[in-house]
Formats: structure tokens, sequence, C-alpha cells
């Protein structure tokens, strides 16, 4: 008898935490870097094909609606990244990992630029997971090399942006900035949202954003390079087509 | 009793008009960064470490047996250099982001309230005060690309108040208010004034009969001390787009007829004292040279920020003698003591380093540095960026350098005094390290 209830108390956590609770929903709570918690909201779902989806909110760091990347989730572990956001050079990404305590609390750590931070959620409400941006495809006029010229700093720029749209598919993009140095940026997100083609490298801080002027034949716009905003014109590397 | 014994010491070097080596910023009037004697080859311990109300942006100096610095809560401090303990402080109306002057037991230091101070080094009682055109930052609209782009914003990185030299009789300070002034030491009476077209927050050097000083205008001056006449001006660079890369806010050392000063432009440039022609310019691909840069042995020892370099490069020629990467931003001038040089870095670290190679001897963390509040420090002690700089729009960036320099940031260029090395720290402390 005295076996028997052992092996029941030892049973209760593991059906608290097993199999049967998965990590659906919305949780809240806070994550204690030392000197400036942060409050936190962590919703995660499954999409219409059962893979994880999940979104954060970061109060007082400016996110809201950040896709969660990398979801994994085993039994009552989940784990996950938030992409490019706050993505240090030498770390990786901002990552966090928790366990479920309880049916409705998870406990863990985020970890960012090497540092670790303790992590505490309670389940407050059903997941509302925000949609990700996703690529576009870009116009027939705008699927072209283009090139143009900046001055930052008392130098110029060269820029080169080549758009290219794959059938049945999205956009993508490779842009090129030549200073004192050459820099191919990883462009993440390629947008063209009414007359306004974005292209965006988030882990960079940098992007152009323009509007084509049918008339001219050129992308009209600005290069964001993290805190600066300066305006650029794009024009074919070809010259106007025919 | 102690304490009355340094009193009575520094009474009785006063009494004889007796000015120390390094009782001005850089040590010297020509701003070489040199200290005599040996700095400490290896970190042994904690000497003392003086707590103030504020940040301590300003480098200390030493005038027999006391140290005298500014704080950032507006005071202006006299501290036994033997055990940390208080001698005298003044208040002023800002605060004191420079280096005092002692000389003749005087003690000259301008302060954010737009005054300017002599006052008794023995017992901090006011000699006399004039008031300049007033303080203010550097600004510009779009400055750094901070956003709104239409609203002028103060440079978080104006860190720095202009650190008066004494020379022939007067002394000499950079204002915010865009002027140099020559003082008069005796009287505090105004003997010249040089307008430049913006805030000089440099601090003037002072070699054979001329005031060495850069302006935010983007220009360096070659001042007559006597008389305030220009003799000549050097153009930097210049940067109308986000005003990033532009103005002098490193001061300058003058040595064997060269003047060497570090600018926003990115470069250290080598500027002939006589004639004001470039003998060679360094440029380090846009990071700042802050710092006032040491020369000693032919060489020119300087930081930069965002490339966190420190680099030796030969004092005739320009030409790279050696370059460690650091880990985050130097502000901070570095200094040599011996074969030592010390250099202060922003992520609240000091740092010494072998003169020769430029290799780390040791370094040792602030207090506010080992907290890392708001995780301002990757694990491995860099600036996390990521973390502090998400935002460009309104006080974002301005809320993120603040928090940034909260680590114990050592903006103060270190003092070496008897093996010992005293520094200041935005965490509020003083420290003397041994």
């Amino acid at each position: 008898m005295h076996r028997t209830i052992l092996a029941l108390l030892l049973c209760v956590p593991i059906l608290a935490c097993g199999a049967g609770i998965a990590p659906e929903g919305r949780w809240q709570g806070a994550v204690a870097i030392p000197g400036n918690e942060v409050q936190v909201v962590i919703d995660v779902a499954r999409d219409g094909t059962g893979a994880w989806t999940g979104s954060i909110i970061m109060q007082g760091l400016g996110v809201k609606g950040a896709p969660l990347s990398n979801i994994v989730v085993n039994d009552a572990d989940i784990a996950f990244d938030i992409g490019d956001r706050f993505r240090s050079p030498a770390h990786g990404p901002m990552a966090f990992t928790a366990h479920l305590t309880a049916a409705d609390a998870m406990a863990g750590e985020m970890r960012q630029g090497g540092n670790v931070a303790k992590l505490e959620l309670k389940r407050t409400a059903p997941a509302q997971v925000e949609p990700a941006p996703r690529s576009t495809a870009v116009g027939r006029d705008l699927a072209d090399r283009w090139i143009g010229e900046f001055e930052l700093g008392g130098y110029p720029r060269h820029v080169t942006i080549t758009l290219e749209n794959h059938a049945g598919a999205a956009a993508t993009a490779r842009f090129v900035i030549v200073g004192k140095q050459t820099t191919d940026i990883p462009v993440d997100l390629v947008t063209e949202d009414g007359s306004f083609l974005r292209v965006e490298s988030l882990a960079n801080h940098v992007a152009f954003e323009g509007r084509y002027d049918k008339v001219s034949g050129e992308l009209r716009g600005v290069v964001e390079l993290g805190f600066a905003e300066v305006p650029l014109v794009l024009r074919r590397s070809g010259g106007r087509p025919s | 009793m102690k304490r009355t014994c340094v009193v009575l010491s520094l009474a009785a070097a006063f009494a004889g008009g007796m000015a120390d080596a390094q009782s001005t910023f850089r040590g010297d009037a020509a701003h070489s960064g040199i200290y005599p004697g040996e700095g400490p080859r290896q970190f042994h311990r904690v000497k003392w470490k003086f707590p103030t109300g504020d940040r301590i942006v300003s480098s200390p100096v030493y005038a027999n047996g006391a140290i005298y610095f500014g704080g950032d809560d507006g005071n202006i401090y006299a501290v036994d250099a033997a055990d940390g303990r208080q001698l005298w402080k003044r208040s002023t109306g800002g605060p004191v982001a420079a280096s005092p002057a002692v000389a003749d037991g005087v003690v000259y230091a301008g302060s954010y309230d737009g005054k300017f101070y002599a006052l008794d080094a023995l017992t901090g009682a006011m000699r006399w005060r004039i008031a300049t055109g007033g303080e203010r930052r550097f600004e510009a609209k779009g400055l750094h690309g901070m956003q709104p782009k239409n609203q002028t914003i103060a440079d978080p990185f104006d860190v720095y108040l202009s650190s008066p030299v004494v020379g022939g009789g007067s002394v000499y300070f950079g204002s915010g208010d865009g002027s140099v002034y020559a003082v008069d030491v005796a009287t505090g009476e105004v003997k010249w004034k040089f307008a430049t077209g913006d805030v000089v927050h440099a601090s003037p050097a002072y070699a054979d009969g001329t005031v060495f000083i850069g302006s935010w205008d983007s220009y360096f001056y070659a001042i007559d001390a006597a008389s305030g006449k220009e003799k000549w001006r050097f153009h930097g660079g210049e940067d109308p787009v986000i005003h990033n890369q532009v103005g002098f806010q490193s001061s300058p050392a003058v040595v064997n007829g060269v003047v060497y000063t570090g600018c926003r432009d990115s470069n250290l440039y080598a500027i002939d004292a006589v004639t004001g022609k470039e003998r060679w310019r360094y440029n380090n691909k846009g990071s700042w040279v802050i710092g006032s840069p040491a020369v000693t042995q032919g060489k020119v020892i300087f930081g930069t920020s965002d490339s966190s370099l420190y680099l030796v490069v030969d004092a005739v020629s320009g030409k790279e003698i050696a370059r460690q990467q650091g880990k985050a931003y130097v502000f901070a001038s570095p200094s040599v003591a011996g074969n030592t040089v010390f250099v202060g870095v922003l992520n609240g670290t000091l740092e010494a380093r072998d003169l020769d190679t430029g290799n780390l001897l040791w370094e040792y963390y602030t207090e506010a540095s080992r907290r890392n509040d708001g995780w301002v420090l990757t694990a491995d002690r860099q600036f996390n960026g990521p973390l502090l700089f998400w935002s460009n729009w309104r006080e974002a960036p301005i809320v993120a350098t603040a928090r940034q320099f909260g680590v114990g940031s050592i903006f103060s260029s270190p003092l070496i005094v008897g093996g010992v090395v005293y520094f200041g720290s935005t965490d509020g402390n003083l420290y003397a390290l041994e």
C-alpha cells in the first residue's frame, strides 16, 4: 500500500507536466533581466498543418507580435527563438526554453548576448498569434537590377538591389552596399505594398523603401541604416527598358 | 592626524608655488599623456575608492598629495591621494565633466552651470568666478539619424566639458558658447575670447606660446596665447546629413612641433604646429577618435569608438605599429607611465597594456559593470547593441545611451602617481588601483 501511494504521488507531477498538457495558449509573465525586468506575452498555437507557431510581445523593448522561430515542443518542454530581433552577432538569437511546471504555469530561461535570465509564465487566455510578415512577389516593372548612390559620413556609398520573382513564390532580393568596404546584406523581407517596395534586413537594421515612378523609371525612396535615413534614388543598371 | 599632515604638506607646497607634472589634464600643458614613474604591471588591489553622488567623467589630476576632480553631482573635489578621504568639496550649479587644472595653489575648473571657477587648492575657497556665454551640448537636426528629423537633438555622446590649461599667466579653456577663453589667473579678468563656429568641448593644449584646440565647427585652431589672434586653422571632415562624422571632440597633444588630434570624422591627424599643414592622417573607417592621443618614444597611442581598437602608430609617418582589438568603445585618453599604458573603456574596464606590444597585462572591472544591469553588456563584455539601440524614435537612443553609460563606463583618463592608477567611473566612484 505504501508503495502504491508512493507510486501515485510520483505520478501526479508526471501527469501534470506530461504529454497530456500542451503549451498552447497565451502566456504572460516576466523575464528577470537584472535591473530591467521585462514583461512578456507569448502566444503559442498550432497552425492549419499542425505545426507550432507563435508570436511574442516584449513590453518596453518595442516588440509587438514578433514571430517565434525554431519552435520545438517536447512533452512538457518548449524552446524557441525570435529570429533576428535582438540577435547578437557573437551569441546568436534571443532564445527561450521553458518547462510546464503545472497545467497553467511554465518556468525557464531566456538567453541573449550570452546572458541568461529566469523566465516565469502563466497561461492566461487562448493564443492570439500574430501572423508573421511574409515576402510578396513584386511587379514585373520592378524585377530588375537597380543601382544608386547616397552619401553618409562624408563619403559616397554605391547601392545595388537586384529583385527577382519566382513562379508561384515570393520575390527575393540581393542588396549590396559598397563604401569603404563591400557589404552584401542578407535580406529577410521583400514586399510590395500598394506602390511601395520595401527590401529589409532585420538583423542588420538596413532597409530600402521606395516608390516606383513610372515617368522617370526610377525607384525613389530612402535607405535606412540603423538610426540613419537617407534619400536614395535607384535606376536600372541597364537603363530604361524598351 | 594624517589628514592634518596632508593639509600641512599642501600648504607648504603651495606656499612655494610648486606644481606637480600631473596637475593638469593629460599630465602636462602639451597633453603628452606621459606620467612620471612606473605604473603597476600587475593588479594587486583596490587601494581605495571614493564614492560621489553621480557619474564621474572628469579625469583626476594630482598636486601635492591631493587628487582633484569634478563630479557630475556638481562638485569639485579634493581627496587625499593616500587614503581617499575627502579634503574638501565645492559645489557648482551643474555637472563638472572636465578635469581641473592646478597651478600655484589654485584649482581651475569649469561647470555645466556656465561658470568657470578658481578655487584655493588647500581649502576650496573661491578665489574668483566668471560666467561664460553658457554651456550647451553639440546639437543638430537628424543627429546620428535620430528621429524626429526636424527636431534638434543634443548629442548624448558629447559628455565632456573642456579641461583648462594654465600657461603664461593665463588659464585657457573652451566653452559650449563656441569660444575659447584666456583668463588672467590672478584676477579672473577675461584677456581675450576667440570665437569658433560651434561648441568647444575639446581641451586646449599649450605649447610655445600657442593655444591649440579643436571645435565642433569642424576646424582645429592654433591661437596666439598672448593676443588671442588666430595663427592658422585646419579643416577636418564634414557630415551635413547626420552630423555624425564631424567635429573635434578630441583634445590635442603637441610633441616635437607636431599636433596630434583625433576627430569625429574618424581620422587621427598629425598637423605641423607652426604651419598648420597636415603631416599625415590615420583613418579609422567611421570610428570616432574621441580621446587625446598619448605620444612617447616616437609612438602615438590612441583608441577608437565603434571599432574598439587600441592603436599605436609611428609619430613621424603615421604607419601602424601595433593594433589590439578591444571589447568596447574607447573615449578616454590612454595614459603612459614607464612601460605601461592605462586605458579606460566604456564597458567599465580599466586596461593595463604593454607599451611596446599593446598586449593586455591586466584589467579591472568597475562595480557597476560587474552587475551589468539591463544586460548592457554581453557575457563577453561587449556592448549589447541589439538590446540597447532597437529604436531611433524620439528619446529612445538617448535613453539607450544613458543606459549604456550606466555600467560604470570609464570616460575618465587615468592618472598615475607613485605606482597608483586613479580614474573616475560612471558608477560614481573614483578608483585608486595599485
